[in-house]
């Protein structure tokens, strides 16, 4: 094959394209054989390994499929969907006293009418509260209660047929939220201290980094011993020493601080990330706008609203993408930390998130076309979002 | 005029002290992590801890006494008796697998690359969306097919499950080629014209043009693979194989008492050990790939 018959050259193919389109398309895809020949040991893994998964994810999350009987796999349609979306609201009806019509009231575990409960508080020291129907009477069948509230003096319960799945999606709300808060603030205050130059600045970013660049499943480890309960670690030593508490804190076992836990090492990991893609934004910024504003009159902190906000939005924009993307996808922490036997999510699924849930019924119960259903769910919540935010960012660009 | 100056100087001081402080929280694993792996078994059962190290020791790697609690046990290198090289299989699996994904998932990417930003032929411009699409793809999304096509193929447990679905990087190859979309055409012609085959021009032209961006992203590639748990953590069922991050996994117990401290942090500083020194020497290229990575979402 010489240069001279291979037309692919830029030169060539820039000749008038009324001419290349009378060839007809076979010539020009034999004569283009080598580009193929070259596009191909990417391409042929790429449609092994994601092609062909993603419409083989698509169509097993419409069956009931166990990896371990997997020849049984039966055809559900969209079952695996309803059962992890479906949610229903039923209000809970007040319990009344089926020969008196007294209100009842809930003391300890038995249910007793108005009249009997000044009685049994006086004598057990407790207090009684009102009693409902049980949950599980108003549900449709299927139906668990996740959550129960009031509302106008009416008790409602609110049932799903998977609690865990509602649980997960919380759970990742928050965790995404309160991280994504942290790490946007803390790492524009960072960029805007160590804005200059300088050789300390430049070593103060460096350690900032540090924490995006280093094997991030090590220092999990190491986070789980600085929060050891028993026998206690740094951080129950420092809080001891402190005096904020008295007793050390079991933060692994206790559902409370499983997500304050997990929100900390994550906003830890990623403020040097955003740190330098602020720095980079900033960057950007014309001084010569600092000066016009400081010589009419503005001072640092209009100058910080009125120029570096906004000019910082592309990059703000960006990063909240990419951190909300990041967020939904947790799971070295929860799995290292938090992962036990009897399920990923820790003390109460305090630390269950959507893809540990995914993990959970994929890899632990086996239950693969569930989990692949949870995986486009969650493939549709980022999608979402992210159109969600490049929109609010255009709009707000546009002023 | 005389306010503003002194409110600046203000905010700057106290600025500096701020990041200083958080620099110091920032460190405070790592400072962690290096003194627990150096400490012998008294001193870290120690209340109050000590924040200097007394007496540093080897021993959570490799303690010549071995089991004899309370005071000695077994360090690093002696805890893992069923599998020949112990703890250095290990190291030795990470470092192959990260390292072979690295070289071979760039050599692809930078073929298709350079195919995509400088050939035209037919479907060119639908292969690149194709291509460009996939990213927006989680990986939760095909884990699930990916795992009973391996099945499937018999490769559970093997180097192949853990290498081959690991090859096509799609932001590699998007990144890559927005690179090499800035390479001068004539330059390619000449390479033409001397009679270089377009593997030889890839190869001989390109490639040596490109090493900035090669190196980012493998820098980037590297650390993910050195990092990856949940495809070994389904893929991977013997002892031999394991990689570090499922080492990792058994380091942390909330509940009981079975891992010691020492062990831990030594495995956590041999983990993170590679990560650092490649940070240290390519603190640019890593701090220029994070252009790279926002390519990645």
């Amino acid at each position: 094959m010489t240069a001279d018959s291979f037309p692919i050259s830029p030169s060539q193919q820039r000749s008038p394209t009324q001419k290349s389109n009378q060839l007809n398309l076979l010539t020009r895809i034999w004569r283009a054989r080598i580009s193929y020949l070259m596009l191909l040991p990417f391409l042929l893994p790429f449609v092994v390994f994601i092609l062909i998964p993603l419409a083989q994810s698509a169509s097993v999350s419409l069956y009931d499929y166990s990896a371990v009987a997997s020849d049984e796999a039966e055809y559900v349609g969209m079952q695996n969907y309803a059962n992890l979306l479906s949610l229903e609201v039923r209000e809970l009806p007040p319990l009344f006293d089926e020969t008196t019509g007294e209100r009842m009231y809930q003391c300890g575990r038995s249910k007793m009418p108005l009249s009997e409960v000044a009685a049994w508080e006086a004598a057990e020291g407790r207090t009684c509260v009102l009693a409902f129907t049980r949950p599980r009477d108003v549900l449709t069948e299927g139906f668990s209660d996740w959550k129960t509230f009031s509302l106008f003096g009416t008790m409602y319960v609110l049932g799903a047929q998977d609690t865990r799945f509602w649980t997960s999606i919380i759970n990742t709300f928050t965790f995404v939220l309160w991280t994504v808060i942290g790490k946007i603030i803390l790492g524009l205050i960072i960029a805007l201290i160590l804005r200059r130059q300088s050789t300390a600045n430049y070593v103060l970013r460096m350690i900032f980094f540090l924490p995006s660049v280093t094997a991030s499943i090590a220092i999990t480890v190491v986070w789980g011993w600085l929060f050891k309960g028993q026998p206690y670690g740094l951080i129950n030593y420092l809080l001891l020493q402190g005096g904020q508490i008295t007793e050390p804190i079991s933060f692994l076992n206790d559902a409370t601080w499983t997500m304050p836990i997990l929100v900390i090492m994550a906003i830890w990991g990623g403020i040097g990330y955003n740190m330098i893609l602020f720095l980079a934004g900033l960057q950007n910024i014309p001084s010569e706008l600092y000066e016009a504003a400081a010589i009419d009159g503005a001072g640092p902190w209009s100058q910080f609203r009125r120029i570096t906000i906004p000019l910082l939005r592309p990059t703000t924009l960006y990063i909240l993408i990419t951190s909300i993307i990041g967020g939904f996808q947790v799971f070295e922490a929860v799995y290292i930390l938090f992962a036990s036997s009897e399920g990923m999510g820790g003390v109460l699924d305090s630390g269950l998130t959507v893809v540990p849930y995914l993990y959970d019924s994929g890899f632990r119960l086996f239950q693969m076309g569930y989990a692949s259903a949870i995986a486009w769910i969650l493939f549709a919540i980022i999608f979402v979002l992210t159109l969600i935010n490049l929109r609010v960012g255009r709009a707000n660009d546009a002023y | 005029m005389e306010y503003r100056d002194r409110t600046t100087t203000l905010l700057r001081r106290g600025g500096l002290t701020l990041a200083l402080i958080l620099a110091l929280v920032t460190l405070i694993p790592y400072y962690w992590m290096v003194l627990g792996a150096f400490k012998t078994v008294p001193e870290l059962n120690r209340i109050p801890p000590t924040f200097i190290i007394e007496q540093p020791t080897l021993n959570s790697f490799y303690d010549p006494v071995g089991e004899q609690l309370p005071d000695h046990t077994r360090g690093l290198f002696q805890i893992y008796p069923g599998t020949e090289g112990g703890f250095w299989r290990y190291l030795f699996n990470s470092a192959f697998v990260s390292a072979t994904i690295t070289v071979s998932a760039l050599f692809l990417a930078a073929m298709a690359a350079y195919v995509l930003a400088k050939h035209r032929f037919p479907g060119r411009q639908a292969l690149f969306l194709l291509f460009v699409a996939s990213m927006m793809i989680p990986w939760q999304v095909t884990i699930i097919p990916n795992f009973l096509n391996v099945n499937r193929f018999g490769w559970i447990d093997t180097f192949w499950v853990l290498i081959i679905p690991a090859l096509p990087k799609a932001f590699a190859l998007f990144f890559l080629r927005q690179y090499m979309l800035s390479l001068p055409d004539e330059m390619l012609e000449s390479g033409r014209l001397d009679g270089a085959g377009e593997f030889r021009i890839f190869w001989s032209l390109v490639l040596p043009l490109i090493g900035p961006a090669l190196v980012s992203m493998s820098l980037f590639i590297w650390l993910n693979e050195w990092n990856n748990l949940v495809w070994p953590l389904v893929t991977i069922r013997s002892e031999e194989l394991r990689t570090l991050p499922l080492i990792m996994t058994t380091m942390v117990d909330p509940f009981s008492g079975a891992t010691k401290q020492g062990v831990a942090m030594a495995a956590a500083l041999l983990t993170s050990i590679p990560t650092l020194v490649l940070f240290i020497l390519f603190q640019k290229q890593f701090v220029q790939g994070i252009a790279v990575t926002s390519v990645k979402g």
